[in-house]
């Protein structure tokens, strides 16, 4: 493979690894505080999806069909830790990941019967298919804003954690939540700011997803959680830095998957990679960065 | 005479079906320092946590300053007023020493008051001023505890609940701190300390209990406390060994 | 236990095994004949369905129950006890053409329903023993994720390997072997099974490494071998209930051994109760009877004659509220720690007691294990 084939490729793993960055720290976000691995983090990728299909088939501008989207992923994540994930506070990890299947499962029914149970198509701006010319490089428009706006929402984050006091109250949280009790800050606070964040996060996301699919199906959120989670699982759960981290090593072994296998193994690209993670799991239950969680 | 700044009555406390403290009362009035003594497993860092609001009484009434506090969620017993250093100092070690200092104000809105404190805390221990970008893990114990100290302070608390501050510590770190423990009436905070080294504790302070298995078995002045002979057999258990 | 004389814990086990499995296999027995001679058509599938699912989630009882890990890849067994069913009973002609790369001494094999099921069984360990060598290893948690990795992979493997599995096109011309009798055998055996290993040594030690794993192992049982055991009992298990399903369903897709399926058999275990083999069976019948009405009401769009919104998705909807309170709720379960012989003898004791004047309580009423819930470690 020449080495412009390589650049390029390298350069699609930084895109497809900066997306699932972002989706792994909005997962991340949640494990952090309350040890939830939350399934039904992908149902807020596909509210944001299904909030655009229903506004942009109804007339609506895209950019404010995105904008509710967004809201609507935060609103819904506030909503699932409030009536579900508040009653289990105390609960096994295990109880509140099999909770957070049963709500995933709610959720993806309650699309399926006040939208449709058929993939529903949502068309997105023209100029996002359009190819740019970077040198050697060639990217559709998609590519790079995705890119950029992932980038630009783990730097705006980064800065809220370190230097807002609600930030620092977060990263203070995800180490020891008793302690942070101790010094005043309320617990639901804290919790539901971490739900708020992973919403935002996973809203954003959301629409860089549909964008790229062109298409919403009850079904969509669980490609989106299942990368999120075998990402935070490579970087460490538990780590905001490991998640960020394992979002791009992922992307990496896909693209190389990707690459190397030929094309009637394709469709096993994901085995592949959870077999790679099941090894790294092995040797390194922590996760290549060990996480203050860690399993 | 004054009411009790903070009044234990008949508190059980425990964790689940072990019950690590029962039927306990004792009273801490203002500006005092009082010092809460017993071997391990006595339940005094439980009796701290039961104040403090983490861990849940199953009977009894804790009341301070006047108002009930027993079963209030950590968070609000802190802006009441009682701050307390946990066992093992437990800072936050991935968060800046900045960081940990302005965690103890988190409870605060007042920026000018949280940056005076903030001063004044480092003022009272230099080291950390040295320190102020360092993650808190790589403090040395003594550091890390002057770190919680200063940090408990940063909430302005009307009274200190400080959890064994000499465990692991230097003789003369541990001087250090209780020197500074000694001062804090003066600050306008008054304070219970649980130790496990009697003597340093009785110095400091005007009054003590001693716990074991659960129970306050004996109280008095640090004088009274000090010439107790029972005092050795309760602290190191029915067995002489040391 | 370890003070009682080796023919008083044999006869001690005897008696446990025996009671329990009598409190199952007697209601399911009579369920079996209720149904061979009062349903047809839609209804007797059901109910034959409903017996081969005991099987199913009695294979996951055994592990996750027993071991407080939550499983998510029994479902993979079922599917491989499926593929091998096909192996062995698809008719010849067809089998070249749907699997072409069996090696001969497959192809060549046209067995009947009880040795497919037997060759599933060990196929089934087979697999589960290579695969939880590995994943025995790990921690707890560790190693519900990488059940978690292993369903994904097992979908991929039956999607994918199209001259094994025909892919997502699916298997067909599975002959008709199972009849409502077979089913219910079945379902009795898996109870048996289930009750027999629970009570049994290695049961025991299983459950003492799910309540309190780090004391099992200072009291020298080897976590990490007990674990692996039922591990591959389970798959077993697993397998046989797959094998048994094929030639009940006749057609399959590895869509059938997917997430729909997982949610379907936690969802049984965990309204009736992980720990109890009866709050598998239990929470089967509560959910595969809840479902059937749901999904007529769906349907229909009636519910007892009254108009109701046709709702896609209602019934699945309904299943995950149900189980989300159970869990909020219940977390033990319906059963609770408690199999339904021993509810039935404390309910026995409290009639007795109200017979005669109020006395103390009785110590052996006090609850099991304070874990707090079902879901094991974390």
């Amino acid at each position: 493979m020449g080495s412009s084939e390589l650049l390029q490729q390298f350069v699609n793993a930084l895109s497809l690894g900066s997306t699932y960055a972002l989706l792994a720290l909005g997962l991340a976000m949640v494990f952090s505080v309350m040890g939830l691995v939350n399934f039904a983090y992908g149902e807020l990728v596909a509210v944001t999806g299904y909030t655009m299909y229903l506004l942009v088939t109804r007339g609506v501008p895209w950019w404010i069909a995105m904008l509710c989207g967004i809201a609507a992923a935060v609103a819904l994540s506030l909503l699932m830790e409030r009536i579900a994930f508040r009653p289990l506070r105390n609960a096994s990890f295990l109880t509140l990941l099999f909770s957070s299947f049963a709500v995933s499962v709610i959720i993806q029914n309650v699309f399926r019967a006040t939208v449709s149970p058929r993939q529903k198509g949502v068309p997105s701006p023209e100029f996002l298919s359009e190819v740019v010319h970077l040198g050697p490089l060639t990217a559709s428009w998609l590519t790079v804003i995705t890119t950029a706006v992932a980038a630009a929402s783990l730097a705006t984050l980064v800065v809220f954690l370190r230097r807002s006091v609600a930030g620092v109250s977060m990263r203070a949280a995800a180490e020891d939540f008793d302690v942070t009790r101790l010094m005043g800050v309320k617990a639901n606070g804290v919790i539901a700011l971490a739900f708020a964040i992973s919403g935002l996060l996973a809203g954003i996301a959301g629409v860089l997803w549909v964008a790229r699919l062109g298409a919403v199906a009850p079904h969509m959120g669980f490609v989106p959680v299942l990368k999120a989670f075998i990402a935070t699982v490579i970087g460490g759960l538990g780590s905001l830095q490991g998640a960020v981290f394992g979002g791009f090593v992922l992307a990496f072994i896909e693209i190389t998957f990707h690459v190397i296998l030929p094309s009637s193994l394709q469709p096993m690209v994901d085995p592949f990679a959870l077999l790679i993670v099941g090894v790294i799991l092995y040797f390194k239950p922590q996760g290549l960065l060990g996480g203050s969680g860690g399993m | 005479m004054a009411e009790p700044l903070l009044k234990v009555e008949g508190v059980t406390s425990g964790y689940g079906a072990i019950l690590a403290v029962r039927d306990v009362s004792i009273e801490v009035n203002t500006g005092e320092v009082v010092a809460l003594l017993g071997a391990n497993g006595a339940g005094k860092s439980t009796l701290l946590m039961t104040i403090a609001g983490l861990v849940n009484s199953t009977a009894g009434h804790i009341t301070f300053a006047g108002k009930k506090i027993d079963h209030m969620p950590p968070e609000r017993i802190l802006r009441a007023g009682i701050a307390l250093t946990p066992e093992g100092r437990r800072v936050f070690a991935h968060l800046s020493v900045a960081d940990n200092l302005r965690m103890g104000a988190a409870s605060r809105r007042d920026a000018g008051g949280i940056a005076a404190d903030t001063e004044e805390v480092l003022e009272l221990f230099p080291r950390l001023s040295e320190r102020y970008r360092q993650l808190a893990g790589t403090l040395s114990g003594g550091e890390q505890q002057m770190l919680a100290l200063g940090r408990s302070l940063m909430s302005r608390p009307k009274l200190m609940l400080l959890d064994e501050p000499s465990l692991g510590l230097a003789p003369r770190i541990v001087a250090q701190i209780f020197d500074m423990v000694q001062a804090l009436p003066q600050r306008g905070v008054t304070v219970l300390v649980v130790e496990q080294n009697v003597r340093l504790a009785l110095t400091v302070a005007s009054r003590g209990y001693v716990m074991a298995t659960g129970e306050v078995q004996a109280s008095g002045s640090s004088a009274e406390l000090r010439k107790a002979v029972d005092l050795e057999k309760v602290y190191l258990g029915t067995d002489s060994r040391r | 236990m370890a003070s009682a004389s080796p023919k008083l814990r044999s006869s001690r086990y005897a008696r446990r095994v025996l009671v329990g499995s009598l409190a199952l296999v007697i209601p399911l027995i009579i369920a079996g004949v209720l149904a061979n001679a009062l349903a047809t058509g839609a209804t007797l599938r059901l109910c034959i369905n409903f017996f081969i699912t005991v099987v199913v989630v009695l294979g996951l009882q055994m592990f996750t129950g027993n071991s407080g890990i939550v499983s998510w890849g029994n479902v993979a067994f079922v599917g491989v006890g499926a593929y091998v069913a096909a192996y062995l009973t698809v008719p010849l002609s067809i089998k070249e053409e749907l699997f072409p790369a069996l090696p001969s001494f497959v192809m060549q094999a046209e067995l009947g329903l009880v040795p497919s099921v037997l060759v599933a069984i060990v196929a089934g360990a087979i697999v589960a023993l290579v695969i939880g060598l590995p994943i025995c290893r790990m921690k707890e948690v560790a190693m519900a994720m990488s059940t978690l990795g292993l369903l994904v992979i097992a979908h991929g493997v039956f999607s994918n390997w199209r001259s094994l599995t025909r892919g997502n096109e699916g298997v067909y011309a599975l002959p008709s072997n199972v009849t409502i009798w077979s089913a219910v055998a079945a379902a009795c055996i898996a109870a048996v099974a289930a009750v027999a290993f629970k009570h049994s040594r290695v049961g025991l030690r299983v459950q003492a490494t799910r309540e309190d794993p780090l004391a099992a192992l200072a009291s020298g049982v080897n976590v990490k071998r007990t674990r692996l055991i039922v591990w591959v009992a389970s798959g077993a298990m697993s397998a046989g209930a797959g094998a048994l399903w094929a030639q009940y369903n006749l057609a399959f897709a590895p869509s059938q051994f997917y997430w729909t399926q997982v949610f379907a058999a936690l969802a049984m275990i965990v309204i009736g109760g992980l720990a109890t083999v009866s709050g598998a069976v239990t929470g089967a019948a509560i959910i595969t009877v809840v479902y059937e009405i749901l999904r007529g009401v769906e349907e229909d769009g009636a519910f007892l004659g009254i108009g109701v919104p046709k709702v896609s998705g209602l019934a699945q909807m309904a299943l995950a509220v149900i189980t989300l309170l159970i869990l909020i709720f219940r977390p033990e379960g319906l059963l609770g720690y408690r199999e339904l012989e021993e509810w039935g003898a404390s309910w026995l004791r409290r009639l007795r007691r109200g017979r005669s004047s109020l006395s103390a309580p009785d110590p052996s009423e006090e609850a099991r294990p304070p874990a707090e819930d079902a879901g094991g470690q974390a």
